[in-house]
């Protein structure tokens, strides 16, 4: 995250640091109100593959642990924001991730 | 292999002299120079359209944008040889089957990933069919490849471990 202040002379100062306002929302609140079971799966799916596939990248060297990291607690909180942990740990269980 | 009725046939030729315009490709060039081996050729009355050179899909079928500017499953296409507006199209439009997957550990991943897309299939068009956006047919023809494309893989079972974990 990157913050931009000024002083009295007018002079930017740039200071970046890690981002902790929590996630964006991938789907709004009144969405995730309204999956139907087949739609909650639907979720679920998308961030099993976002696991898997960050798996499959970082074990190919295109992805730093620290970003496989980020990108599975990314995922796991989203589907607990949309209810549907669950269904994720199970599918991940599945296929024996 | 036709699949829609002729009057279609010009929407959808319409709306891929837009694609043609928008993606600036040269409907008079050769596809050949476009493309060393396109694939699939649209044809209409006036341009040549080669098969995307990254085709856009989903479910693993083309997509097409119509004359309203949405965008639609291909499935339903009409679509004809190279230069040839009689001459039908001999295999489908659709890829074919992948090929079996590396077993054991090491194509472990590949093989998840794999499921996890045709489970993604099934399970969205699912959901898809439910919330209007396709018809049953779609669905049903959707899913139908997304079985065959697991088996064909070898991925069957675990397609059917996920969507029965999806369904606890």
């Amino acid at each position: 995250m990157v913050e931009t202040t000024t002083d009295e002379d007018g002079n930017e100062r740039v200071t970046t640091r890690p981002y902790t306002g929590g996630i964006e929302p991938t789907l709004p609140a009144e969405a995730v109100a309204q999956l139907t079971p087949a739609g909650q799966a639907d979720r679920a799916l998308k961030y099993a593959s976002w696991i898997m596939a960050s798996i499959e990248e970082n074990a190919r060297g295109q992805l730093t642990t620290q970003a496989l990291e980020r990108v599975h607690a990314r995922a796991h909180e989203h589907a607990k924001r949309e209810g549907v942990h669950e269904t994720l740990e199970r599918i991940l269980a599945s296929l024996g991730a | 292999m036709r699949l829609v009725a002729r009057p279609t046939q010009v929407r959808i030729v319409a709306a891929i002299g837009r694609l043609t315009v928008d993606h600036e490709i040269d409907p008079t060039t050769p596809v050949d120079d476009r493309h060393a081996t396109p694939a699939v050729v649209y044809t209409g009355q006036k341009h040549i359209h080669p098969d995307s050179y990254e085709p856009l899909t989903t479910y693993g079928e083309d997509l097409y944008l119509g004359e309203d500017g949405g965008i639609y499953l291909a499935g339903d296409l009409e679509l004809h040889h190279e230069g040839g507006l009689e001459e039908e199209l001999e295999r489908p439009l659709t890829p074919p089957p992948p090929e079996r997957l590396p077993g054991g550990e090491a194509g472990y991943v590949t093989r998840a990933l794999h499921a996890l897309k045709y489970a993604e299939w099934i399970i969205h068009t699912d959901h898809a069919h439910a919330e209007g956006e396709i018809d049953a047919a779609t669905r049903d023809r959707v899913q139908r490849r997304a079985r065959e494309h697991a088996q064909s893989a070898g991925v069957e079972l675990l397609v059917e471990a996920v969507i029965a974990a999806t369904k606890l």
